[in-house]
């Protein structure tokens, strides 16, 4: 995405493992035993991600284990992959480039999960006026 | 109506497969379960926060919300158990610190768990009703750890310990006692009351009631406000140390209900060192301390002021009444200005200017300054003192300062037309005889009394200043009129004063030496040839003369007589012996006069230019008079004075009273005919009232004489009697 090519932000690096989730579309609630299909690094401000989500903000502050790590690591499915792609530019941008009623809830649904409330805010409406 | 073609678009709920297999919600939650555990035991940092999180996220996701929800209850529940034992299990002083350390640890795990609940917390809790996490983590800190039996009692026990060490002395550890009160009050108000506030301010109270108790036995009022000043500050104090700040109000009314309200009479009236002892002795610091300590509870200021107000009415009353204090008016003023200083002082020193000790002190002056009825006498003579020498070489601005000073007494006096009288006689004395020692002075209290009084009050004052310019113009034109004619005769300056304006006393004229009476003539013909239509006659009582004397061995002296003295004198002119008889004869001074002249004349050491036939210090009727051949002074100038008390004799004294009572009656008239003017029919109490409410701003009308003047006024039908009501008084117009 857009966000990586600037390079003058301070950067993360965040690892994306990308689960193998076959048997389901919309969970990741059996990838504990499922195997890492890929990974995938990116680089992006943790300032930026804390700032729009309390999850990003817990993530690298609260003490845990990734707080001290300059590579943290979210486990996500494959299903998941794009609109977390899509989350995080929005993040950063503040737009979307899906217009596709399907790809906007799969968004939203990644939106909830780490608690960007401008960007859920902003796929309902634009959910609403279709 | 929407004409708009919509393309069918279908939102279908999320597909959560609901019918996964629990094993795999058993096996998430184990992995939450360790998570907690391990934040309780310090390993957070190992743990990874996106795993759990994630964890926590499916479960809700897939509705294992409750499941989540009362793990956690059952885990952390678990958990504040042994927290609970381990403190339980503390010693003695270590019990405090273990329970500061522990609440530290939950407060930091809590948060952590809180952190990985974040999911559930946002939309499992609302959704459910459910206490959020936080809350949820308090409200099991305070049922296992502080309601936890063998925790609670020794809890406050320890507290109250500590207080009470520290009021004893003790320094104690206060960032502990803060850390401990705050934990309560995060626990919630009702906590922080019930298990801590309640029983504190109880044993506060007892503490303070056997404290006081014990120093008012053995402290005197003084150093008994210290000791209560120092506790309420060290309670407030400690308010700011280690309690909530709402508590402030409430621990300090206990102080003050326990060390001030219930002592209160008794330190006010403590012997040798209450309220009286303190404004006798200008105590500024001790009446302070009071003022402000008693301010605090429910009629504190009404206890400083009834017992400052009794104490005022009866040092004053003794001082009015007392019959030394009537020797001399002066001192007798002097003492009540001192009195009023002293008090004010101390109401702007200790009593922060409080306007309600101010009015006590004025209606205590005002109550105990009418009981003497010669005081609107003695404030006027305080003032003619004052004016005739007693403000040489002060400045301007001290003068006012006195003036003033007397004005504020004069506004206590019921009676302000006796001072009125009094004040025109002072002040006739003073200008007639040239004693007035600075014009600025005089004009300056005429102003005052004008501002006070309105113009009536001052008019006649003013007409006597009037006179006196004009009876200098008027001499001037006299000597310049009959220059060529006046050789070696007695120089005359004669004073007119205008009838009424004056506190004259009718009286006979005595007959004037032949060379006097001569040149008394020419002018009364020059006056009244410039003013037509005017009449003079002459005040002889009221002159005095300079007179020159040569004695036995030809030594001269210049007399300073009066006018009286001079008519007995120059008999001896023409005569070395005379008869009491005879000068009584020749003069026609009336008897009492000519006593008092002729005993200062005779009887007076060092100003005996008569002899008298017997040797005696009295005037009798058969005494002989010789022209003292023998005087000597070492003065060439010799005073004479009349033998005069500056203060009014009884018998003047019941004439002036007379003379108030009769100016009075006319203007109680006038206030009658006024009120009944408007209101046409009044009964009888009513007029009264009226009358006593217009005239009190000069004197009090006595009820008996308003009656009096109701039936005059009936009399000369101004008024009449309501023919079925004879309370009732109809104007007749």
């Amino acid at each position: 995405g857009e966000w990586a090519r600037h390079p003058k932000r301070k950067r993360d690096e965040i690892k994306k493992d990308i689960g193998d989730d076959s048997q389901s579309n919309d969970s990741t609630w059996s990838m504990e035993c499922s195997h890492v299909l890929r990974v995938k690094s990116i680089y992006i401000s943790s300032a930026i991600l804390a700032a729009k989500s309390p999850f990003f903000y817990k993530l690298f502050s609260n003490g845990m284990r990734e707080s001290d790590q300059r590579h943290a690591t979210l486990r996500i499915s494959a299903s998941e992959e794009a609109a977390l792609m899509e989350l995080l530019s929005f993040m950063y941008s503040g737009k979307l480039s899906t217009t596709s009623p399907t790809h906007l809830l799969d968004v939203l649904m990644a939106a909830d999960k780490f608690e960007v409330a401008s960007c859920m805010r902003h796929c309902s409406q634009v959910l609403r006026s279709l | 109506m929407s004409a708009q073609k919509k393309r069918n678009f279908k939102i279908e709920a999320f597909k959560h497969r609901v019918e996964v297999d629990p094993k795999y919600a058993e096996k998430t939650w184990k992995i939450l379960e360790h998570a907690i555990h391990e934040i309780y035991n310090h390993n957070a940092s190992g743990l990874s926060f996106e795993e759990l999180y994630r964890n926590a996220y499916n479960m809700v996701l897939h509705k294992y919300g409750e499941k989540l929800y009362s793990g956690l209850v059952t885990t952390m529940t678990w958990h504040l158990k042994e927290i609970a034992k381990s403190i339980e299990a503390a010693q003695g002083g270590l019990f405090l610190e273990e329970l500061n350390r522990k609440w530290g640890d939950h407060n930091k795990a809590l948060q952590m768990i809180r952190d990985i609940l974040m999911y559930m917390d946002r939309t499992f809790v609302p959704s459910n009703h459910k206490t959020p996490v936080h809350e949820l983590g308090l409200n099991l800190w305070r049922d296992n750890i502080i309601h936890s039996h063998k925790i609670q009692t020794r809890l406050l026990d320890t507290l109250l310990d500590l207080i009470h060490r520290e009021r004893k002395g003790e320094v104690i550890n206060r960032g502990l006692m803060r850390n401990i009160t705050k934990m309560l009050m995060d626990l919630g108000s009702s906590v922080y009351q019930e298990d801590f506030e309640r029983p504190f301010l109880e044993v506060s109270a007892s503490f303070y009631s056997g404290e006081s108790q014990q120093f008012i036995e053995c402290c005197d009022c003084g150093d008994y406000l210290k000791k209560a000043e120092r506790r309420l500050n060290e309670e407030m104090e400690r308010v700011s140390h280690y309690l909530d700040a709402k508590s402030e109000a409430k621990i300090t009314s206990v102080v003050e209900k326990e060390m001030i309200a219930n002592h209160m009479q008794r330190l006010v009236h403590m012997e040798n060192s209450g309220l009286v002892n303190m404004l006798v002795d200008d105590k500024y610091e001790d009446l302070s301390r009071m003022y402000n300590l008693f301010r605090r509870v429910p009629e504190g200021f009404s206890t400083i002021r009834d017992v400052m107000t009794s104490h005022l009415r009866e040092t004053g009353k003794q001082l009015v009444i007392d019959p030394d204090r009537l020797r001399d008016p002066v001192d007798f003023v002097q003492r009540l200005l001192d009195m009023k200083d002293k008090h004010d002082k101390i109401i702007n020193v200790a009593f922060n200017n409080d306007k309600t000790f101010q009015n006590a002190l004025n209606s205590s002056f005002e109550y105990f300054i009418n009981l003497n009825n010669r005081s609107p006498e003695f404030i006027s003579l305080y003032v003619d003192d004052k004016l005739r020498k007693g403000l040489k070489g002060v400045t301007e601005e001290d003068v006012e300062v006195v003036l003033d000073k007397v004005m504020m007494l004069f506004r206590y006096l019921q009676e302000k037309d006796v001072f009125e009288k009094y004040y025109k006689q002072h002040l006739a004395k003073r200008l007639l005889s040239g004693k007035t020692v600075s014009d600025d002075a005089e004009r300056s209290m005429i102003v005052k009394l004008k501002t006070e009084c309105g113009y009536q009050f001052t008019s006649k004052l003013e007409g006597m200043f009037t006179d006196m310019r004009t009876s200098q113009d008027t001499m001037q034109g006299f000597y310049a009129s009959q220059y060529s004619e006046m050789g070696d005769g007695p120089t005359l300056a004669v004073q007119v004063l205008t009838t009424g304006s004056w506190p004259t006393q009718p009286s006979a004229p005595c007959n004037l030496p032949a060379e006097i009476l001569s040149v008394c003539e020419k002018f009364r013909a020059y006056y009244l040839g410039t003013h037509t239509g005017r009449r003079l006659t002459w005040q002889t009582n009221m002159g005095t003369a300079d007179i020159k004397a040569t004695f036995g061995k030809g030594q001269k002296h210049e007399l300073n007589v009066s006018t009286y003295q001079m008519c007995v004198l120059m008999l001896f002119n023409s005569a070395d012996c005379s008869s009491y008889k005879e000068i009584e004869q020749a003069t026609e001074i009336p008897a009492s006069d000519l006593k008092r002249c002729l005993q200062s004349l005779a009887c007076v050491k060092g100003k005996n230019v008569l002899r008298k036939e017997p040797m005696s210090k009295d005037i009798a009727e058969d005494d002989a008079f010789y022209f003292n051949d023998k005087f000597t002074s070492k003065f060439i100038k010799v005073k004479i004075g009349t033998v005069v008390a500056q203060k009014e004799s009884e018998p003047e004294k019941h004439e002036t009273r007379q003379r108030v009572e009769e100016d009075r009656k006319p203007q109680i008239e006038a206030a009658i005919v006024r009120i009944m003017k408007s209101r046409r029919v009044l009964d009888h109490n009513s007029i009264v009232t009226e009358v006593t409410t217009q005239l009190q701003s000069r004197f009090l009308p006595n009820p008996v004489v308003i009656k009096k003047r109701i039936e005059s006024l009936i009399e000369r039908e101004f008024l009449e009697r309501d023919k079925a009501d004879r309370k009732l008084y109809r104007y007749l117009a």
